[in-house]
């Protein structure tokens, strides 16, 4: 096992990262920009070390800083985390020729995955499902017509150069493809000067639900059942949970082998994620992409599965085989985790950094807090806006909304504004409870809903705002009066003395 | 004392009357409530009405009338003004006319800065971009005018509150 981690990263993954050490007896070195000297992951490592001003381009991301201080520290593996420099091969292969152990998948995995196209050439032939379509462009309606069958409905045509939206059909059956066909191209030469079109399958009501691998150096790869994640805003995960409603014990096991065939393609050794659309009407499930890194929801998988993926991830990186089975993995219970950002929910998400003033964190039975933050930090303007995850398991899923709104309310950021109101919304919303939703939701149809949702606290919040506003005026009063009244003033202690005497 | 306060348009009389210390008897138009008010941290308000408990987050930007009010989720934004105060203010023109100082909503960088001194501006001509956490904002021009002073420098951090520029009206006449 390793004496001695770099964690090449900030926040509330550098956090994970280091607990994962501690609990593993391994020393933790932390590096850090100008902008997060008093960031709390400095703060637990044993060492610490600056590694350039503010920009990640001037710190996370330079290999030579961090690769000289694992030198400096004598750190004998690095934990990159993920974003920064965790999907980079070149930084995994630098680590490699300095001697030092990359806490991730081998170099190669990384870029074949990295890249679109080759990821879905090398999982193609292993018979991992793709999203059926085309790989060259329309020559005639004939051309499109025989295309279209083998392809099936509904389908999309799309222009090569295409892109926002322009372009696109949707073709619902033989009898429109023709026309459809001339109608894309004379819009893409019209939009793009390139009548280039091809077809594709379009995926109905799509899901996005992604699946937990773990290979290890001696040829082992396992699956640890998936994530649902179609809870997006503006296509970033906001919401995330584990199991997910619409996959059953048949699906589950054709995903999680669907998932390990990708794996194997790379020889796969660490821990990373296959990711698919799913269509939440036929439940047919394409490939994405795969994630070679520790997934920001991890957590989830943790929850239901009982086992520590990070500690996983550092122990596999040092040579240890799988410590689990395949039939080892059972899930249990539900798990669902909201990302708390700095962004005002009711001001456009516009991003709030800031001093954090009060904080109160959520406790009680199954409730995990993953953070980066405390009391008293300053949230820096040059970094993403995660400031924790809160991670709650229940029983079944519906115990786990219950809860998770529970651990909400209990949960208090002050000083800045967090999206924390935006998941108390959402856990109450209908749909989202009944699991009846996709990627496109939240954008449409869960911001609709939210501006017609009833707020049965309306003259609570009137009186607060009359109480305020008569504090502050009766302050202000006191403060013109100033010294008059300050003279008059007692100090209780005088009082009870006095009383006493 | 008397205040006038403004939820989703509606203006309701209000009498706030301290009844002691830490309890208020608070009127809203024809409703009474009596409340037991604990401010445990600041600007955060432990209320307890009627037996019921509340926690209130009250968010209220310095030297402004309009409040945000978080309880469970849910976010109010209430005016609450002194009587006085408004019927002076109801006299006086509404709407975005005039000098515009144009502050810094938030802290940021300052990423692009698209108009100079002396630039003709339309409203919702975007006069900065600001950057912060990844994400860029566009601050625009709430009115037609010209831009007569630029505070804000392209590459240089913003505090939220910061003068950015000022847009003024053109002369009527």
């Amino acid at each position: 096992m390793f004496k001695k981690v770099l964690i090449a990263n900030r926040g509330e993954i550098a956090v994970r990262a280091i607990r994962a050490c501690k609990e593993l007896e391994i020393a933790t070195v932390a590096v850090y920009s100008e902008a997060d000297r008093a960031a709390l992951h400095v703060r637990v490592a044993d060492e610490a070390y600056c590694i350039g001003p503010p920009p990640s381009s001037q710190s996370y991301l330079v290999m030579d800083r961090i690769i000289e201080v694992a030198k400096k520290s004598g750190a004998d593996a690095i934990h990159p985390g993920y974003g920064f420099l965790a999907e980079n091969p070149v930084f995994a292969e630098r680590c490699e020729k300095e001697g030092i152990t990359f806490i991730g998948p081998n170099p190669y995995a990384i870029r074949i995955m990295g890249n679109k196209t080759t990821s879905r050439v090398a999982v193609a032939e292993m018979g991992v499902p793709l999203v059926p379509g085309m790989k060259e462009n329309l020559t005639s309606e004939q051309h499109a017509i025989e295309w279209a069958e083998k392809i099936g409905f509904p389908l999309m045509m799309k222009a090569a150069s295409g892109g926002g939206g322009k372009g696109m059909r949707m073709v619902s059956g033989m009898e429109d493809v023709a026309s459809a066909y001339r109608s894309a191209k004379s819009e893409a030469l019209h939009s793009f000067g390139d009548d280039a079109v091809y077809m594709e399958r379009y995926v109905e009501n799509p899901r996005h639900v992604e699946i937990q691998v773990v290979g290890d150096k001696h040829g082992n790869i396992i699956y640890c059942m998936e994530r649902e994640c179609s809870i997006q805003r503006r296509h970033q995960k906001v919401i995330e949970e584990a199991p997910s409603v619409i996959v059953d014990d048949d699906m589950r096991r054709r995903m999680g082998e669907a998932a390990v065939n990708a794996a194997r393609t790379v020889n796969y050794d660490s821990v990373g994620t296959v990711e698919f659309i799913v269509s939440g009407r036929t439940r047919e499930f394409f490939f994405l992409e795969m994630n070679t890194r520790l997934q920001v929801e991890h957590p989830v998988t943790e929850m239901v599965l009982g086992i520590d993926l990070c500690k996983e991830m550092i122990r596999i990186a040092a040579g240890m085989p799988l410590s689990y089975k395949q039939e080892d993995i059972k899930i249990r219970g539900h798990a669902i985790e909201c990302r708390i950002y700095a962004e005002d929910p009711n001001n456009k998400f516009l991003p709030t950094p800031g001093r954090i003033t009060t904080l109160r964190v959520p406790g009680g039975p199954w409730v995990r807090d993953e953070t980066g933050m405390y009391e008293g930090l300053d949230v820096p303007i040059y970094y993403d806006p995660i400031l924790s995850k809160l991670v709650v398991w229940g029983g079944d899923r519906e115990k786990c909304i219950a809860r998770t709104l529970r651990a909400l309310s209990e949960y208090v950021v002050k000083g800045i504004k967090t999206t924390i109101p935006f998941h108390v919304r959402v856990m109450k919303n209908e749909h989202f409870i009944k699991g009846d939703f996709d990627t496109n939701f939240i954008d449409k149809q869960f911001v609709m809903e939210d501006e017609a949702r009833e707020k049965p606290y309306e003259d609570v919040a009137l009186v607060a705002a009359a109480i305020k506003t008569y504090r502050r005026d009766k302050a202000r009063a006191q403060r013109i009066l100033g010294g008059a009244e300050q003279a008059q003033a007692i100090s209780p202690w005088k009082l009870s003395g006095r009383v006493k005497r | 004392m008397p205040y006038i306060t403004t939820y989703k348009g509606e203006e309701i009389k209000t009498r706030v009357e301290e009844v002691r210390p830490n309890f208020y008897r608070v009127v809203l138009g024809e409703r009474e409530y009596e409340v037991d008010f604990l401010e445990p941290q600041k600007n955060l308000y432990s209320l307890i009405i009627g037996g019921k408990s509340y926690e209130v987050d009250v968010d209220a930007p310095e030297g402004s009338d309009v409040y945000g009010v978080g309880i469970l989720g849910d976010h109010f934004e209430v005016e609450v003004v002194e009587e006085k105060k408004k019927k002076l203010a109801a006299k006086l023109a509404i709407g975005v006319s005039g000098r515009q100082d144009m502050k810094s909503p938030m802290a940021g960088n300052v990423w692009k800065l698209l108009v100079k001194e002396g630039d003709r501006v339309t409203a919702g001509e975007v006069l900065l971009i600001l950057e912060a956490m990844k994400m860029e904002n566009e601050i625009k021009s709430p009115i037609d005018g010209t831009v007569t002073s630029v505070a804000a420098k392209e590459g240089v951090p913003v505090a939220a509150g910061d003068p950015l520029c000022v847009v003024e009206p053109p002369e009527e006449g």
